[in-house]
């Protein structure tokens, strides 16, 4: 008893320490990358065995091992794990030492085994029987280990895999709908740090497919260690390294030519084309190289990787390339020199280039052309301090920057290249800020310059810390874990059009210069810029507590506080709010081959960046100007600049409640026969108060489609901008999960999952200014742009025993009902994307409508050739191998403008690629 | 007291200013009268245009009513809202607490008749096909330069071209939608402005975008001058794009500009009271009863 209430005042004091720590150093960032062993030593009588020495290795562990020495009733605890495969060895003075191996780990994920000793016997060694139920979480997680990110085809890209998991409805734009939340809700971790967005919410940052180790996605019931999040739980854990040196080249390369294409939309002249084009080019390749291994053996180990990718895309009657260019690094460096102290460094970077952006209007000529260029860096230093056996402090320290910069494409004198010319006296690679672009229309071309730039840079650094006291006995045994967090962002874009000048040109007659006119332009007073910041802290305290060996009770409490700040340092979101969250999971028969749970958490929103910019001051004077084409068509004021925003401009911030979700999760699963799990699972999710922001003084039409004036009725020209979290901005989720999973076993893996799901509510995205009501409307309530009733995942492989030389088919399918075509709700432009309800317009009417149901396989062949020092594999993918075409895109403006929707894209046609890869 | 007060404000967290105004729109049939242009084929085949006066609700163009701080009667030469505040005094600048309109602008399938349709005059295809055949002298036309000659044909090619799946979706089509009713010598219509800064004492006027009819010059007939033909979705059209067409974005604020010969606007502004809970408290017609025509 002495005991626990040491390590109960342990624990005080850490979390003291823990606060004190952020308090000084302003801070600490949290998540999870790592899993936990825990167990019991007994005999073969079933009595505890104290004092039994546990040692746990693993190529994955840094540090030579770690040992635990079995408390009085013989359990013993090891967290803070890598994933992988681990040998944990029992040893006691009198009995025969046991050996298991192949103990597995996973992210966020507790592996209970049970080790009897035998007086007086032999040293046996035993493979662990791998476990298909975790007793000890809720059920609401998907693993993908790193045999399933290898022989499932994905396309080498993580956000697709995170799509394959249930509850994700992966939506083509690379930030999936998770769980009935929007497509900007989800939380993005590498290796436990959370590199989101701060702006946007959406992933941030890109590296090699063959760094990562394990990708766990969590759509709900999970603890308040890993924060708050409407939508999903993406957690990426890369690699690490280890005492062997390990070498992984790859090369890919797909070529548009080998599959039929279906995007072709406009001839050479300008026509359109129907539906079944030949026309546009395509190619992709990438190279990779990772390299990782020993410095020091078991003390120092390195990670290295690097992805160069290169893609070139024509689409019809378009005279450049989209000419994609990205280096993607990634480097880690895990320190051990003492037992006691781990430290993980680590550094991405992913600039990328993006020339010729547009490949969607026939009318832009090479020297109109627009550059993107992207990417940014995170740099992350983790400390774990081991203070004990049953106790541990881990301490994140990150800084994140993204960028995103709109310009011209650089001039090139290289005529072959056929991008912007340079002009005679022009230097290669000019940039041109100052002559005008001119935007075609109505038959004229884009041309003389890209007609803006734009530089959008956005930090993040956090700090956190959690502190960790495991195996304390107390009516039961508790893991506790206390931890805190502090997170700074900003932001500072500035956009302008080059020149301060933009004209809008006009063929009377299409494609005829001679008839071409200055139809208007704009003049800019100058660039527009926005910097705005915001930061956000969060604590919290937890405990897993089994009070009898089959009965896990997961509970705890976060606070999160957040204050997003508008360009004139306004507090437009300011709130403090806690989130509980309690779960229980019985195991009835305590042979943990079965695990019911059912729990509640509150999962709260405190704000990205850009809801304050949805009440920004700052902009940029214009006018527009007409030739005489249009005198007498429109009398806007055409002499002076009209500030957007307004410099009067008014806006509304009431009081904010935190965006939040009401979550009950309920679950069985059952391991049905050895390596084969059977679960069903209940998800009801309530979210209230989210982000609504309108502008209150257009005045619509009848119909609330098209504006018809400006109100005000006031004494100077007043904008008014809202931000809200009504109550009446809600949304309700329910989802029904049925899956089946079989590990890899006899050579073949498989998992299917459906899931039944119904999403309704007002609105559909935290917010985002494109979604702002029409102001005079009320919300309400219908089907969600994500109500995708029926949704199927499959993915399997197959290894051919045709030894040595490994030959592996893996597939993937997808399946989903329509997605919901509400005519008389807001549609977001992608259909699969976060679109859907926003606000009603007016008056129900139409009636809702479903996209075709559409689905996918893909498939892929590797084939491994054992080669001196290392096998090389060659893959080939597949994918959408039927060929299908099912609607992937409606246009808004339609739906938005007009209450109808008309298709705008397809899915794309079957396409292959073929890899190279080589493991050392 | 004052905790009935907090419950009060508990209660209704968002309460705004902004509310719904209701109010009733009564314009004469005189309106909808006009002398139309119908192309007839006589029986030796040959085609000519023939002159008559016709009274048909489809020959009501959208009705746009404002809710306004002021109304200036004198400025003008015909009735004209130059009212309320101004940017600097300029001429129809103007800002209305709100607004409404009794039909909106629609796209009606074919860029042929882009900038020509109102909503809620239209039973069903047919109806529409034949006010541009018998009213407006100028038949539909599809992508191709053909005549559209049967309703079902155009209601094919409106869902194809909307991927439409009810007929609810057609928004310029239906008898449920049909804006006013027939009241003596009158069409009337109920109209909500909805989300309108509600001040007490405030004026609502409107006027009637009448269809251009000039028999000489059939290409014109039926346009509307607050339809701004480059707005709208861009749709891809057989031969180059074009935009489907929407109200002007300031119609309301400046009314002069579109009220155009042959458009009816109302003489006089009607009052909305409110009380202190800013509910309504009176009954509102908006009459627009004057006919502004060349002097």
């Amino acid at each position: 008893m002495l005991q626990n209430f040491t390590r109960i005042r342990v624990l005080l004091a850490g979390f003291a320490a823990v606060i004190l720590a952020v308090v000084a150093v302003s801070g600490p960032a949290l998540a999870s990358a790592s899993g936990t062993i825990k167990g019991v030593v007994i005999d073969e009588s079933e009595l505890p065995i104290p004092g039994a020495l546990l040692t746990l290795s693993s190529d994955k562990l840094i540090g030579g091992g770690a040992q635990y020495t079995a408390d009085s009733d013989g359990n013993f605890i090891f967290a803070e794990l890598p994933p992988g495969a681990y040998k944990l060895e029992a040893d006691k003075q009198g009995f025969g030492k046991v050996t298991k191996t192949g103990v597995v780990v996973a992210v966020g994920r507790t592996t209970n085994v049970q080790i009897t000793m035998k007086y007086g016997g032999e040293v046996v060694v035993i493979e662990e029987k791998r476990k298909v139920v975790d007793t000890e979480s809720t059920g609401n997680k998907t693993t993908f280990s790193k045999d399933y990110l290898a022989k499932v085809p994905s396309g080498r890209s993580y956000q697709d895999v995170i799509g394959q998991a249930a509850q994700v409805v992966d939506n083509g734009s690379g930030n999936p709908n998770a769980a009935g939340g929007a497509y900007n809700e989800n939380t993005w971790t590498l290796d436990g740090v959370d590199v989101s967005d701060p702006v946007t919410g959406t992933f941030s940052t890109n590296f090699n497919f063959d760094a990562i180790e394990e990708i766990t996605v969590t759509t709900g019931g999970y603890d308040p260690e890993f924060g708050s999040s409407l939508g999903g739980l993406f957690s990426i854990v890369t690699k690490s390294g280890g005492n062997s040196l390990e070498i992984l080249a790859n090369a890919d390369y797909t070529n548009g030519n080998w599959s039929p294409k279906i995007d072709a939309r406009y001839a050479a002249d300008g026509t359109q084309l129907n539906f079944t084009g030949f026309d546009s080019n395509s190619q992709s390749g990438t190279v990779g190289l990772t390299v990782s291994g020993p410095v020091v053996r078991d003390r120092v180990w390195f990670l290295g990787s690097y992805q160069y990718s290169r893609s070139l895309f024509t689409n019809v009657g378009i005279r450049t390339p989209l000419d994609f260019d990205a280096h993607y690094f990634f480097g880690k460096l895990t320190l051990q020199p003492v037992s006691a102290h781990r430290l993980t460094l680590s550094l991405t970077m992913d600039p990328t280039t993006i020339d010729n952006i547009d490949q969607g209007d026939r009318y832009t000529l090479p020297e109109a052309q627009g550059r993107q260029m992207q990417g940014g860096y995170v740099v992350t230093t983790k400390w774990n301090w081991f203070l004990n056996e049953d106790s541990n402090l881990e301490t994140t320290a990150s800084l994140q920057k993204s960028f995103i910069e709109l310009s011209g494409v650089p001039c090139s004198h290289d005529k072959e290249l056929a991008y912007n010319p340079c002009e005679a006296d022009e230097a290669e690679n000019s940039m041109d800020y100052d002559t005008p672009g001119r935007l075609g229309s109505y038959g004229a071309f884009n041309r003389d310059n890209f007609y803006q730039f734009q530089f959008d840079d956005r930090w993040r650094a956090s700090i956190g810390s959690k502190f960790s006291v495991l195996n304390v006995n107390f009516l039961g045994k508790h893991d506790f874990k206390a931890g805190v967090d502090a997170d700074y962002q900003s932001w500072d874009w500035v956009t302008g059009f080059t020149g301060n000048m933009l004209f809008v040109d006009l063929y009377e007659n299409s494609y005829d210069p001679q008839t071409l006119k200055n139809w208007y332009w704009y003049e800019f007073a100058g660039y527009s810029r926005y910097a705005a910041d915001g930061f956000s802290a969060a604590a919290f305290l937890q405990d897993v507590y089994k009070p009898v060996d089959n009965l896990t009770f997961r509970y705890g409490l976060r606070y999160d506080r957040g204050v997003v700040r508008n360009d004139q340092a306004e507090n437009i979101v300011d709130v403090g709010v806690f989130g509980p969250r309690i779960y229980s999971i019985w195991d009835p028969w305590g042979d943990e081959k079965t695990a019911i749970s059912a729990g509640y958490g509150r999962f709260n929103d405190v704000g990205r960046l850009d809801i304050g910019e949805s009440l920004k001051r700052s902009g940029t004077g214009q006018k527009i100007v007409y030739d005489g084409t249009l005198d007498g068509a429109h009398n806007s004021a055409g002499s002076t600049y009209a500030t957007y925003p307004t410099t009067n401009s008014v806006t509304f911030s009431d009081d904010l409640s935190a965006p939040h979700s009401d979550e009950f999760t309920a679950g069985v699963q059952r391991e049905i026969v050895a390596d084969v799990r059977a679960k069903v699972a209940f998800t009801g999710k309530f979210t209230r108060n989210v982000y609504t922001f309108d502008e209150t003084n257009l005045v619509y039409d009848s119909d609330g489609y098209g504006f018809i004036g400006v109100s005000n009725g006031y004494t100077d020209f007043q904008d008014y901008y809202r931000l809200r979290t009504p109550g009446i901005a809600r949304r309700d989720y329910f989802a029904v999960d049925v899956e089946m999973l079989k590990l890899t076993s006899k050579r073949w893996f498989a998992q299917g999952t459906y899931s039944y799901v119904s999403s309704r509510g007002t609105t559909q995205n935290a917010l985002s200014g494109t979604l702002s009501n029409p102001s005079q409307v009320e919300l309400a309530y219908g089907d969600l742009g994500t109500d995708v009733n029926h949704q199927v995942k499959l993915a399997a492989y197959w290894e051919i025993p045709d030894d040595p030389w490994t030959t592996t088919v893996g597939l993937a399918s997808q399946g989903f009902s329509g997605y919901p075509l509400s005519r008389y709700y807001w549609q977001s432009a992608d259909l699969n994307q976060a679109g859907g309800a926003y606000g009603l317009l007016k008056e129900p009417r139409g009636e809702y409508g479903d996209t075709e149901p559409f689905w996918t396989l893909d498939l892929q062949v590797m084939q491994e050739i054992v080669v001196p020092k290392g096998k090389l594999n060659v893959r080939f993918e597949l994918s959408n191998i039927t060929d299908n075409h099912y609607a992937v895109a409606v246009s808004s403006g339609y739906i938005s403008a007009q209450n109808r929707y008309v298709i705008t894209s397809h899915q794309g046609g079957i396409s292959g690629s073929l890899a190279l890869g080589y493991e050392y | 007291m004052l905790t009935l007060t907090l419950l009060a404000g508990c209660s209704n967290p968002e309460f705004v200013v902004e509310g719904d105004v209701l109010a009733r729109v009564v314009i004469p049939k005189a309106a909808a009268t006009r002398t139309v242009v119908s192309l007839q084929t006589a029986d030796d085949g040959t085609s000519a245009y023939v002159t008559s006066e016709k009274t048909d609700v489809r020959l009501l163009g959208p009705v746009y009513v404002g809710a306004f701080g002021n109304l200036d009667t004198v400025s003008f030469d015909f009735v004209h809202p130059a009212m309320g505040p101004t940017l600097s005094g300029a001429y129809g600048d103007t800002f209305p607490y709100g607004g409404a309109t009794v039909g909106r602008l629609d796209f009606a399938c074919y860029e042929a008749v882009a900038c020509h349709v109102t909503t809620g005059r239209f039973t069903d295809y047919d109806a529409l096909l034949a006010h541009f055949r018998d009213h407006l002298g100028r038949p539909v036309l599809d992508d191709y330069g053909v005549e559209v000659t049967s309703g079902d044909v155009m209601e094919q090619w409106c869902y194809r071209y909307f991927e439409a799946t009810s007929e609810a979706e057609m928004s310029f089509i239906g008898e449920d939608k049909l804006s006013f009713t027939e009241e003596g010598d009158n069409f009337v219509a109920d109209v909500v402005l909805a989300h309108t800064t509600r001040v007490d004492g405030m004026k609502l006027w409107a006027f009637m975008d009448a269809p251009e009819l000039v028999s000489d010059q059939i290409e014109i007939n039926g346009s509307f001058t607050t339809c701004d033909a480059g707005s709208g979705r861009e749709a891809y059209g057989y031969g180059a794009n074009f935009r489907e067409g929407g109200s002007f974005f300031d119609v309301l604020n400046a009314p002069s500009t579109y009220v155009q010969y042959g458009d009816w606007v109302s003489d006089d502004s009607a009052v909305v009271n409110f009380d202190e809970s800013l509910v309504q408290t009176n009954d509102v017609t908006v009459n627009i009863n004057f006919s502004y025509e060349a002097e």
